[in-house]
């Protein structure tokens, strides 16, 4: 049967008759609680995506302070890497200088950095671990 | 999509409660005749008519693509209906409560009453192409299409779908309505 088939007259009335029937189902009642069923999975639709929101945002965060972490570190190892030792620099003691001075006298070839580099680590060793006095009545040293 | 409902797509996929309270208005007393033709139960046809407006808030934005939206809204009230439908068995008693009877004590009412329970006693397969043709306002084509069966076939259950149902009502409505046989 086409759309344009024409019914016949008593079958057309009762077509009429169907699209005018009611139904038990609906009223004021019922709208209410589809749209407030609408209204809840719309809130639970969305706090999900609002959850990920904040997460993804701390996470950024995060994300950032580490960054900046890194970068502080490694410009702060660049830099350590690139600066040279100044030990004795200002404040040294005359021991010190003195030190220095006499590795110097012993070993021409040091660059004076390395010597005071040197007297650096002396000094740390010797605060670190004393080393044994050597008594006179040993035979062993 | 048509600019109405486009506008109307849009206002729903914002989430406006005046777009869903137009949708109600303009489509729910015909998706709940609908329903309840499919399912022959009030609480599954109220039921199933919930689910479409629940379904339309969680496809959101995919609403776009929606060109017509009354068939749309046909189809998926069609698929949950029929969902509910299988839930309980076809052979179930019919709840009694769940036929209509809006006015009962006239002779509308009886007559209502009297095409609810015959439109009820079509198999499930005449009521679903009769509920998409009268309630949905569908053409055959998109019925066949939706059915996934010949246009001739949809057509075809929906006109002896009205012959039984004259048949049914016949009886009723030849019936002497005055005096009494003896």
């Amino acid at each position: 049967m086409a759309e344009s088939d024409e019914l016949p007259p008593e079958l057309s009335e009762l077509e009429q008759q169907l699209r005018a029937r009611r139904v038990p189902a609906g009223g004021e009642v019922y709208k209410q609680r589809v749209l407030q069923a609408v209204m809840n999975e719309r809130r639970a639709t969305e706090r999900p995506s609002a959850r990920l929101k904040r997460a993804a945002s701390a996470w950024t965060f995060a994300a950032a302070i580490a960054a900046a972490v890194l970068l502080w570190l490694n410009l702060s190892l660049i830099a350590v890497s690139d600066t040279q030792l100044r030990a004795g620099a200002g404040g040294s003691s005359d021991e010190r200088r003195e030190a220095v001075q006499q590795l110097l006298e012993a070993v021409p070839e040091l660059s004076i950095e390395d010597a005071q580099r040197q007297v650096l680590l002396f000094e740390a060793g010797a605060r670190g671990i004393r080393a044994p006095v050597p008594k006179r009545s040993s035979t062993s040293l | 999509m048509e600019n109405a409902d486009g506008a109307l797509l849009e206002a729903l996929i914002a989430g406006r409660v005046d777009a869903f309270e137009e949708l109600y208005e303009r489509f729910a007393p015909r998706l709940l005749r609908a329903a309840h033709c499919i399912t022959r139960r009030k609480e599954d046809a109220e039921d199933a008519v919930q689910d479409v407006f629940i379904a339309l808030v969680r496809t959101g934005p995919a609403l776009r693509e929606v060109k017509n939206l009354n068939a749309y809204l046909f189809t998926s009230v069609h698929r949950s209906a029929c969902r509910r439908a299988q839930q309980r068995s076809e052979h179930e008693q019919i709840d009694a409560e769940s036929i209509a009877a809006p006015h009962e004590g006239d002779a509308e009412g009886a007559h209502s009453e009297r095409l609810s329970r015959a439109l009820q006693s079509l198999p499930l397969e005449q009521r679903t192409v009769l509920s998409l043709k009268i309630d949905g306002e569908m053409t055959f084509e998109q019925i066949a299409e939706m059915l996934n069966v010949s246009v001739n076939t949809a057509a075809s259950r929906y006109r002896y779908a009205l012959e039984k149902l004259r048949s049914a009502l016949a009886p009723a409505a030849k019936a002497p309505t005055g005096g009494t046989h003896g």
